[in-house]
C-alpha cells in the first residue's frame, strides 16, 4: 500500500499547504517582527532592531498589572471550568435520565452564542442583582464561557473510554471514587487538558464578555491593549502581542509534556 | 479457595418502558460447578450476570452467595472475579499493575502484593509478561492477564461475560480448557454467559438456556441435550426435527403417536407429559437414511419416505435436507463412513427411505 503523491498532485498539495501556513502565520510573524522594530511607529517593513519596546513594555505598570491579572483571572476561570466541566460530562454520557440530551444541548449551547450577548446578559443580570466585586463577575462570567469546551473535549474522551473498564475496576473493590482517580481519569486526562487549553486561551484573550464587566481597578488584558493602541500606535503594542503569543506557546508547550496533548488533538 | 454456592431466587430485572429483561429466574450454582448461562442475544443472560456481579439492581429477587443474602451488597464489596469480552485491561497500567489493581483496592502490602502478582501471572503462564503494557499483548494474552487479575482477588465466585467471544476459533477452543481446568483445579464456582451453545457444553456443569428474560431449562449438559423441555430449547440446543403429533395410544410410559405430516411414531417414554397434543423432536444425527427399494414400499412407525433437496459435505458428517410427502422438511446427519449409499452420496432429487429408533423421539409437552 503506498498512498504518497506524486507529480502533479503532490506539487498542487504542496503550494496549497505552503498558501495555508503563509496565511496562517503571517500576521503572527508580522507582529513578531514589529516588536523589535526600531522606529517610534508601526512600519512595514519593520526597521532595524530593538529590545527597547520589552524594556518599555515590562515598565508599562498597565499592561503588567493587566497581564498578571488576565493570567490569573484564566487560571481560576480554567480551574472552575475543569472542576465542572469533567463531573457535568460524565453525568452526561454515563448518566441516565430523562432530558439527557436536551442538558447536553444546553451545556453546550455557549459555544454556539453569540459571546457579546452572552456577556451583556451577564451584565444584565449582575446589575439586577446588584453584584458589586468585579473580580468574581468576570470569573463567572468567563467559566460561563469556557467550560463548554471542557464538556466537550471530555465527553469526546470518555465516549472513547470502554465502559467496562470502571466496571472491571468495581468488581475488583474499587469504590466509585477510586475507579475515578485510578482508571477513569488518566483515561480522560488528555481531554481534559486540551480542553484546560481551550479554556485558558478563550479566557485570556476574551474581549467580548470582560468589555461589559471590567472596571478600571481590574482590567484584563485584552482591554489594556485596546486602550493602548487607543491611545499611541507605536510597536509597543506588538510587543505586548508577542509577549501574549509567548506565553500560550508556553501553556501548551508545557501541557503537552505534562499529559501528551499531541495525542489528545488528534482524536 | 473456599467454594460457594450461589442462588438466585426469583431474580427479576425491569427496564423502564422495556420488556421485562429477566423475568423471575430461580437457580442454584453448586459449590465448585460451572454455570453456562445460554441464549440467543437479548435473552436476560447478561443481565442476569450483571445482576449477580452487582453492576446492574434487581427490580425485584435475590441474589444468595454461600447462604448470604447479596441483593444489596455494593458491587465493590462483593469479591467477584468479572472477565468482559473486552477484557476491560486498564491500558494505562503495566500487565503487574493491573493484577495488583484489586489487591491495592484491599489494602494488600507491596511485599505481600508483588508475590501474589507473581503467582497469579504464573498460573496463567505469563510471568515473563508483567512490564508490558496490555495494548503490547495479544488478544488470547490479554484475556489471561485479566483472568490472573480476577483470581489474584481470591473471588467468591467467577463470572465471564462472553470472554471468548472476541477470539478466533482455535484460540477460543484451547481457552476454553484452559479456563474449565484451572476453574476445577481452584473448585472456584463460576457462573458464565454464552451465546455459543459448543462453549457452553464444553465448559459448563450446568446449562441455563434463557429466552425472552424466561429460564426454559436449567439442566447438566448431556440431559440439556438429550431431554430438552421446551421447543426453544431443543433447537437452540443442536438440530432438531420437530413433529406436532396427537397421542393415539398410550402404554405405560410408551405411546403411539400420529404426527400431522402423516408420519406415525413410536415412541418409549413420554416422561411427565400430560395431553394429547404434543412436540416430538428427533435429532438428526439419530435419523437413518436408506436407498428407497421401490415406490411402495410400506413405511412403519418411525419411519418416512423423503426427498433429498441438497447433501452438504462436512468433513466426516454428511448433512441431508430432505423433504417430506407433505412439505415439511427434516435433517439427517449421517457420518461419511457408513453412509448408507456405500461410496454413493445420494444427489438431490433422490427419494429415500428415513428411520430412527423409538428410543429417539423426545415427547416434550405443548403449554
Amino acid at each position: 500500500m503506498n498512498n504518497k503523491l506524486t507529480g502533479t498532485s503532490a506539487a498542487i498539495l504542496y503550494a496549497v499547504t505552503a498558501a495555508m501556513m503563509i496565511f496562517i502565520l503571517a500576521p503572527i510573524v508580522l507582529i513578531i517582527a514589529t516588536s523589535f522594530s526600531d522606529s517610534y511607529f508601526v512600519t512595514f517593513p519593520p526597521e532595524g532592531f530593538t529590545f527597547r519596546w520589552y524594556g518599555e513594555v515590562l515598565q508599562n505598570e498597565e499592561f503588567t498589572s493587566g497581564l498578571t491579572f488576565s493570567i490569573g483571572l484564566a487560571v481560576a476561570t480554567t480551574v472552575l471550568s475543569v472542576a465542572m466541566g469533567v463531573p457535568a460530562a460524565i453525568a452526561l454520557t454515563r448518566g441516565r435520565f430523562v432530558g439527557r440530551s436536551l442538558l447536553k444541548g444546553l451545556a453546550l449551547s455557549p459555544l454556539i452564542f453569540p459571546v457579546l450577548v452572552t456577556g451583556l446578559a451577564l451584565l444584565q443580570l449582575f446589575s439586577g442583582y446588584g453584584w458589586m466585586d468585579t473580580k468574581l463577575k468576570l470569573l463567572i462570567a468567563h467559566t460561563v464561557v469556557t467550560s463548554p469546551y471542557v464538556i466537550r473535549t471530555v465527553l469526546t474522551s470518555l465516549q472513547l473510554v470502554n465502559p467496562n473498564l470502571e466496571e472491571a475496576a468495581r468488581t475488583l473493590g474499587a469504590t466509585r471514587w477510586k475507579t475515578f482517580t485510578r482508571v477513569i481519569f488518566p483515561q480522560i486526562a488528555p481531554g481534559v487538558a486540551s480542553g484546560s487549553i481551550f479554556c485558558f486561551m478563550v479566557s485570556f484573550d476574551n474581549y467580548p464578555v470582560s468589555m461589559w464587566l471590567a472596571d478600571s481597578a481590574n482590567l484584563p488584558v485584552p482591554i489594556v491593549l485596546y486602550r493602548q493602541i487607543g491611545t499611541v500606535f507605536d510597536p509597543s503594542v506588538a510587543t505586548m502581542s508577542t509577549i501574549i503569543i509567548a506565553l500560550a506557546i508556553a501553556v501548551v508547550l508545557v501541557l503537552d509534556k505534562l499529559v501528551g496533548l499531541r495525542k489528545a488533538m488528534a482524536m | 479457595m473456599k467454594s460457594v454456592e450461589v442462588r438466585l431466587e426469583k431474580l427479576t430485572k425491569h427496564y423502564l418502558g422495556q420488556v421485562i429483561a429477566v423475568d423471575n429466574v430461580s437457580l442454584t450454582v453448586k459449590a465448585g460447578e460451572i454455570l453456562a448461562l445460554l441464549g440467543p442475544s437479548g435473552c436476560g443472560k447478561t443481565t442476569c450476570l450483571r445482576m449477580i456481579a452487582g453492576l446492574v439492581d434487581p427490580t425485584s429477587g435475590e441474589i444468595v452467595v454461600g447462604g448470604k443474602p447479596t441483593t444489596h451488597t455494593p458491587v465493590h464489596r462483593r469479591n467477584v472475579g468479572m472477565l468482559f469480552q473486552n477484557y476491560a485491561l486498564f491500558p494505562h497500567m503495566t500487565v503487574a499493575e493491573n493484577v495488583a489493581f484489586g489487591l491495592e483496592m484491599r489494602g494488600v502490602g507491596k511485599a505481600a502484593r508483588e508475590k501474589r502478582v507473581r503467582d497469579a501471572l504464573d498460573l496463567v503462564q505469563l510471568n515473563t509478561f508483567g512490564d508490558r503494557l496490555p495494548a503490547q499483548l495479544s488478544g488470547g494474552q490479554q484475556q489471561r492477564v485479566a483472568l490472573a487479575r480476577a483470581l489474584v482477588i481470591e473471588p467468591s465466585m467467577l463470572l465471564l461475560d462472553e470472554p471468548l467471544g472476541a477470539l478466533d476459533k482455535g484460540l477460543r477452543e484451547s481457552m476454553q480448557v484452559e479456563i474449565r481446568s484451572l476453574q476445577q483445579r481452584l473448585g472456584l464456582t463460576t457462573i458464565m454467559v454464552t451465546h455459543d451453545q459448543d462453549e457452553a457444553l464444553t465448559m459448563a456443569d450446568q446449562i441455563a438456556v434463557m429466552h425472552q428474560g424466561n429460564l426454559e431449562q436449567i439442566a447438566p449438559a448431556g440431559e440439556i441435550y438429550r431431554k430438552p423441555k421446551t421447543r426453544f430449547v431443543a433447537g437452540f440446543i443442536g438440530a432438531s426435527n420437530f413433529f406436532e403429533a396427537t397421542v393415539t395410544a398410550r402404554n405405560g410410559h410408551a405411546a403411539q403417536l400420529a404426527a400431522a405430516s402423516g408420519v406415525s411414531l413410536q415412541a418409549e417414554d413420554m416422561g411427565s407429559v400430560q395431553g394429547d397434543k404434543v412436540i416430538v423432536t428427533v435429532r438428526p444425527e439419530a435419523v437413518t437414511v436408506a436407498p428407497l427399494v421401490g415406490e411402495g414400499q410400506t413405511t412403519g412407525a418411525n419411519m418416512a419416505v423423503a426427498t433429498v433437496e441438497q447433501v452438504v459435505y462436512r468433513g466426516f458428517m454428511l448433512h441431508y435436507y430432505l423433504r417430506l410427502a407433505n412439505g415439511e422438511p427434516m435433517v439427517a446427519y449421517r457420518q461419511t463412513q457408513t453412509e448408507g449409499f456405500g461410496n454413493v452420496v445420494s444427489a438431490a432429487g433422490d427419494r429415500v427411505l428415513l428411520s430412527w429408533a423409538s428410543d429417539a423421539n423426545h415427547v416434550i409437552q405443548i403449554n
